[in-house]
């Protein structure tokens, strides 16, 4: 899986699992805060999709708004191509 | 302290506030409804015997138990006072088990609630600084959550979000927070039916201020007797 499928997935799941079809769906560049998409039971969840995907826990200090704001910087922070 | 915690009712109601007063203690169903127990786990303090009531972990609980399930006709803004008890012997010998906390509570629409705390951390640390206290404001986190996987949401969503910022001072030679600045968004008004007219999906924040370590501030700034401090500081503090 590279950076753009895992992207894809996570989108997947945020709206398949998170959204309950509430509001519009989410984009790889919508902000998950802002619109208030997610609370924070749905924050641990979106955490545990990343962490379970990477296989790695993310220290609370690495989650701040320039790292986690949307998908794509989601994507782009914590996984790795390689 | 009396002279303070005066002074600081009267810059609330110069700010807007309405004096609320409240039963002090809280029912078990109560703090439940807000998590706290979950949330804050073994931080509340029971009355003696068994009464199923508490002591006020802090002030704004009584002000948001006094509303629940009302309808408000528009946006409230009210200070409350009153002798909180947290039992806080796992972080740190220093913390009063008992100790004075004066509030400020608003609810109403997301942005002008965000809009008041901003304004409020403005003034307050304005008036520190004219007290000649070095206080900071800085991003905080409550320090209490339990390990659930859930508090850890809660904690996160407060840092990404900047719930809580904390002005802080120096006492002993150590920062500590005189006052805090917090945003619920919905937290409270959704979990109480607190509704407001003309706002879809209200919010509330809360301003804190912590009386002894105003106080203790004030004594580590200026010495422990109050006749010595400026004039200046003593006429803004009442002194």
């Amino acid at each position: 899986m590279n950076r753009d499928e895992f992207t894809e997935r996570l989108i997947a799941y945020i709206n398949d699992h998170l959204l309950d079809g509430d509001g519009p769906p989410v984009a790889a560049n919508t902000n998950l805060f802002t619109g208030e998409v997610l609370d924070s039971l749905s924050l641990i969840r979106v955490l545990a999709f990343v962490e379970n995907a990477i296989g790695a826990t993310i220290p609370d200090e690495e989650i701040v708004m320039d790292r986690f704001a949307t998908p794509e910087k989601i994507a782009a922070s914590f996984w790795s191509d390689e | 302290m009396t002279s303070l915690e005066d002074r600081l009712e009267q810059r609330a109601i110069a700010g807007g506030a309405r004096p609320h007063e409240s039963e002090p203690y809280l029912s078990e169903a109560f703090l439940e409804s807000v998590e706290h127990f979950s949330s804050f786990p073994g931080l509340a303090v029971p009355l003696d015997g068994a009464t199923g009531a508490f002591h006020a972990p802090a002030t704004c609980y009584r002000l948001f138990r006094d509303v629940s399930s009302r309808r408000l006709d528009g946006r409230l803004v009210s200070t409350v006072t009153g002798s909180c008890r947290r039992n806080e012997k796992d972080f740190a010998s220093s913390r009063l088990p008992e100790f004075t906390m004066r509030e400020i509570v608003f609810i109403g629409g997301g942005d002008e609630v965000a809009e008041w705390r901003a304004a409020l951390m403005q003034s307050e640390g304005a008036f520190a600084a004219e007290l000649g206290l070095d206080a900071e404001l800085v991003q905080a986190q409550d320090l209490f959550f339990g390990a659930a996987a859930v508090n850890r949401g809660k904690r996160l969503m407060q840092h990404l979000l900047g719930l809580k910022y904390e002005l802080v001072a120096p006492i002993a030679g150590k920062p500590v927070a005189i006052s805090s600045f917090n945003l619920h968004r919905d937290f409270f008004t959704s979990r109480l039916g607190i509704e407001v007219a003309g706002v879809d999906s209200p919010h509330s924040g809360c301003v804190a201020y912590g009386l002894e370590r105003w106080v203790e501030a004030l004594r580590y700034r200026w010495g422990t007797d109050e006749d010595s401090w400026p004039g200046e500081v003593r006429n803004l503090v009442g002194a």
